[in-house]
C-alpha cells in the first residue's frame, strides 16, 4: 500500500517512526500492519508540510526564495528549496495523507519585494547575519487563515481524488497542552488553543461536505489521557503514536483499502 | 492532649437548640484539618420580639451543623453525648459553646470546633426527611462556614445540572469539600434541577419577570390543573381497580404526579430568582444577612436540554428529555404538546441569552457567571468520516459540543463572564472518566472543584 504522507511531527512519527534522543520509541504503522493485515505492507512516503494552504495544486509555481538564498540560510526541518514544493502528484499512491498542524502553527515571513514566502524554522539556532537578512528584507506572514486554508484543502483534496483517485486522511490535532488551564480567554483572541478548536471543527465540516476520513487525534488523545500520552501541543508518546497509527489502520478498514490492496496482490 | 469544644454559635435574642451528636467518624481515628467528626440538628425558637419573621424561617425544619477540628488529630469522644436513634435528629437542648465533646492529640491549633451550617429549603415542606446530612428533598440547599476568617461572607450560587452536584455538594452532598479547602467566611447555595433546568433562556426570564406574567402564568397552571381534576372518573383510581388488591405495585395515583409537578414548576417561576435572593448565615456576632451571590455556577449543558414556550403567556420551561415517561406523566406531556410550542435551541441563541444574562447580573446584583463547558469527546462517539452523517452533521452531538465550546470561549472575553473548561480537564484525564460527557468520576469531580476554585478565588469571591 502506498501512503504519500505529507505532514510534521504527528504524521511522521506515528507512520514511519518516532524516535527520542537516538532511541526508537515506535516503529510506525507497518508495526500494527504485521498484526492485523500480515500480508499488507505500507509503503510511506513522507513529505515535510510548510503550511497546509501552500502545497501547490496541479499547475501551480508558487514564487520560491531565490536558489542563492535558500542555500545561503539555515533550514532546519524545512529545506529552502523544497518548501514550497511537493512530489504528492508525481507517482502513484491508494492512500494520502495530510495534518492541520502546520496550518494551525506555522507562521511564515514574506520577502518585502518580491513577495515569497519562507518558514524560518528552528530560528533560535540561526547565526547573526542570516538573522539580519530575515530582519532587513522579510516581513511577519502570520499565520494561515482559517477559512482560507480549509478552502484552499478542500481544492487539494479534490484534486488528490481526481488525479490518483487516493483515499485522504487528515489528521486534526489536540488543542490540549497538559497542565494549562484557562477560564478566561480575555485578551486571547489568537490562542493556539481556539484556533485548533476551530480548524477542528471546520474540518470535520468540510469533511462532512467531502467524506474524506479524518484522523481524529483530539479524540485519541482525549480517550487515553492527554496527560498521559501528550508530552506538548504537538508530541505524543509512543504509544500515543501507537494509538494514532492504530486508528489510520482502523480507518483504512474501514473505507476498504485492505480489500483493495490484496485484490491488487492477487492481480 | 487538648479538649474539643462546642464552638459560639449564636441566634439571639432566639434561643438555638440542638439535637444531640451524631458522630461522623469512629472514636480514636485519624482526622484532617476540617473533616467532620459529629453533626446535629439545630432550631430556633423564641420570637424576634418586633413583628420580623423568624430567621430561616423558609428552612427551619432542616438546619444542621457539621463540626470539625481546625487541625489534623486523632479524636477520641464521649459516647455520652450521642443518644443515638431519633435523639440525634430532634432537638432536646439549649446550644452549649464551650461544652467539651472529645479529646485530641494533634500538633497544636484550636480546641474550639469550626461549624458548617447545612440548611435545606424543602420541596414540599411536609416530606420529611431526616437522617444523614442534608437528607430529603430540597428545592435549594446551603452550607455556610465562617471558619477562622473576618470580613463578608463570599457567596457561590450553584444552578448547573447533574454534573455540578458532585462538584459542590460533593458525594457526602454536604459540602464537606469546600469547607475543608475554603478558608471562609464563605457559602455555598446549590439549587437542584430536578424540576427546571436552569438554562440562561429560563434564568433570564425568571429575573425579568414581573408580577403581571407571574399572575398569567398561575392561571395557565391552575386552569389546566382544573382541567385535569374535573376528568376524574369513578375509575381513574388505580388503588380500586381488582389488581391492586392482588399485591400489584399500581396504588398510586397518577394524576397526582403530573399536579405536583406542575405545582413544583409553577413555584419556582413566581418565586424569587436564586439568582437575586438574599440569605442568612450564622456568624460568630450572630445570624447575619448576605446579599445575593457573588458567583453563579452554570453549565452549558442546560443550554440544550429541550425547551418549550408556553403559547399564551411565553413562558419558558426547560426540562431534561430522561425525565419524559419515568418521571413525568403522561397528562404532563400531552399538556406541553397542546399549550406549549417546541423551542429549537441554536449556540447563537444560547450566546445571546448567557451574553444578556451576564449583563442583567451584573447590573441588579454585581455577580459574575462561572460556565463549565461540555465535555465533547467521548469514547463511543467515534466518527472519521463526517459525510457519513449526512443531514445529521450539524445536529451531531460532537459538533454541538465543539461549536458551543467554542462559543463560551468567546464569551468570556466580555466582562463577568468565566469559564471552566470541563472538556480539557476531561480529555487531559482521559474521558473514561466521563464515558457519557456528563457522570464524572471522583477524579475528574475533584479537578473540576479545584478549576472552579481557582476561578472563584482569581474572581477574587470572599472567603474562597
Amino acid at each position: 500500500m502506498r501512503i504519500f504522507a505529507k505532514g510534521n511531527v504527528d504524521v511522521r512519527d506515528s507512520l514511519l517512526w518516532s524516535r527520542v534522543a537516538g532511541v526508537l520509541e515506535w516503529n510506525g504503522i507497518n508495526e500494527v500492519l504485521r498484526v492485523r493485515h500480515p500480508r499488507v505492507l505500507a509503503r510511506i512516503k513522507h513529505e515535510t508540510c510548510t503550511r497546509l494552504d501552500l502545497i501547490p495544486l496541479p499547475g501551480e509555481t508558487p514564487t520560491r526564495p531565490p536558489p542563492e538564498i535558500a542555500r545561503r540560510l539555515p533550514s532546519g526541518a524545512h529545506p529552502i528549496e523544497g518548501q514550497l514544493r511537493t512530489a504528492l502528484f508525481d507517482a502513484p499512491a491508494e492512500v494520502v495523507v495530510f495534518s492541520l498542524q502546520s496550518a494551525a502553527t506555522n507562521a511564515l515571513v514574506r520577502h518585502r519585494r518580491d513577495g515569497w514566502l519562507l518558514l524560518p524554522d528552528n530560528l533560535d539556532s540561526w547565526d547573526h547575519e542570516s538573522r539580519r537578512y530575515l530582519e532587513t528584507e522579510c516581513e511577519y506572514a502570520g499565520l494561515a487563515p482559517i477559512e482560507g486554508t480549509l478552502q484552499r484543502l478542500e481544492r487539494l483534496i479534490v484534486a488528490v481524488e481526481e488525479r490518483l483517485g487516493a483515499h485522504v486522511l487528515v489528521y486534526n490535532l489536540s488543542p490540549l497542552t497538559p497542565g494549562e488551564r484557562t477560564h478566561c480567554w480575555l485578551g486571547a483572541e489568537d490562542s493556539l488553543d481556539l484556533r485548533v478548536r476551530r480548524f477542528n471543527l471546520g474540518l470535520a465540516e468540510l469533511s462532512a461536505r467531502l467524506g474524506f476520513s479524518i484522523v481524529d487525534v483530539d479524540r485519541i488523545a482525549a480517550c487515553a489521557g492527554a496527560d498521559k500520552i501528550k508530552i506538548d501541543l504537538f508530541h505524543l508518546t509512543a504509544e500515543g503514536w501507537r494509538l494514532v497509527a492504530e486508528e489510520v489502520v482502523r480507518i483504512l478498514e474501514e473505507r476498504g483499502c485492505f480489500d483493495e490492496a490484496v485484490e491488487g496482490v492477487q492481480s | 492532649m487538648s479538649k474539643l469544644r462546642m464552638p459560639p454559635l449564636s441566634a439571639a435574642p432566639l434561643r438555638l437548640r440542638r439535637s444531640g451528636l451524631r458522630w461522623l467518624r469512629r472514636s480514636g481515628d485519624l482526622l484532617a484539618a476540617r473533616e467532620p467528626v459529629a453533626a446535629c440538628y439545630v432550631r430556633l425558637s423564641g420570637s424576634c420580639g418586633d413583628g420580623r419573621p423568624l430567621p430561616l424561617a423558609e428552612e427551619q425544619n432542616d438546619i444542621q451543623v457539621v463540626l470539625a477540628p481546625n487541625t489534623a488529630c486523632s479524636v477520641n469522644y464521649q459516647d455520652s453525648l450521642s443518644s443515638g436513634g431519633y435523639q440525634d435528629m430532634v432537638e432536646g437542648g439549649d446550644w452549649d459553646a464551650g461544652t467539651v465533646i472529645a479529646s485530641s492529640e494533634s500538633a497544636g491549633g484550636s480546641d474550639t470546633l469550626l461549624p458548617l451550617v447545612l440548611v435545606g429549603r424543602r420541596g414540599f415542606e411536609n416530606g420529611e426527611g431526616r437522617g444523614a446530612l442534608l437528607a430529603g428533598w430540597h428545592e435549594k440547599v446551603r452550607g455556610s462556614w465562617e471558619g477562622e476568617g473576618e470580613g463578608e461572607f463570599g457567596t457561590v450560587l450553584a444552578l448547573g445540572t447533574c454534573e455540578q452536584t458532585g462538584i459542590f455538594r460533593g458525594e457526602d452532598m454536604a459540602f464537606l469539600s469546600w469547607f475543608a479547602c475554603a478558608p471562609g467566611p464563605a457559602q455555598i447555595v446549590a439549587v437542584s434541577d430536578e424540576r427546571c433546568v436552569h438554562s440562561s433562556a429560563v434564568l433570564l426570564q425568571h429575573v425579568r419577570r414581573t408580577p403581571a406574567e407571574a399572575k398569567a402564568i398561575t392561571e395557565a397552571v391552575y386552569s389546566w390543573i382544573g382541567e385535569r381534576i374535573g376528568r376524574a372518573e369513578p375509575d381513574s383510581f388505580p388503588a380500586f381497580q381488582p389488581e391492586a388488591a392482588h399485591g400489584i405495585l399500581q396504588g398510586r395515583w397518577p394524576i397526582a404526579q403530573d399536579l405536583l409537578y406542575a405545582l413544583h414548576l409553577l413555584a419556582e417561576a413566581v418565586g424569587t430568582s436564586p439568582i437575586l435572593e438574599r440569605s442568612e448565615v450564622f456568624a460568630r456576632r450572630g445570624i447575619v444577612e448576605v446579599g445575593p451571590p457573588n458567583a453563579i455556577a452554570l453549565t452549558l449543558g442546560s443550554e440544550f436540554a429541550p425547551h418549550f414556550r408556553h403559547r399564551r403567556t411565553g413562558w419558558i420551561l426547560a426540562i431534561h428529555g430522561f425525565r419524559f415517561g419515568p418521571f413525568i406523566g403522561s397528562g404532563l406531556i400531552e399538556w406541553l404538546r397542546r399549550d406549549f410550542d417546541r423551542m429549537p435551541r441554536t449556540v447563537e441563541d444560547s450566546q445571546r441569552d448567557l451574553a444578556s444574562l451576564a449583563d442583567e447580573v451584573r447590573t441588579r446584583t454585581g455577580g459574575s457567571l462561572i460556565i463549565q463547558n461540555l465535555i465533547a469527546s467521548c469514547a463511543v462517539d467515534r466518527v472519521s468520516n463526517y459525510a457519513w452523517l449526512g443531514d445529521a452533521y450539524a445536529e451531531s452531538v460532537l459538533v454541538l459540543c465543539n461549536e458551543a465550546n467554542l462559543m463560551l470561549s468567546d464569551l468570556t472575553r466580555r466582562p463577568g463572564i468565566s469559564m471552566v473548561d470541563s472538556d480539557a480537564m476531561a480529555a487531559e484525564l482521559g474521558v473514561k472518566h466521563c464515558p457519557d460527557r456528563f457522570h464524572a468520576s471522583r477524579n475528574l469531580i475533584d479537578v473540576q472543584r479545584a478549576e472552579f476554585h481557582r476561578a472563584l478565588r482569581e474572581n477574587k469571591i470572599s472567603g474562597f
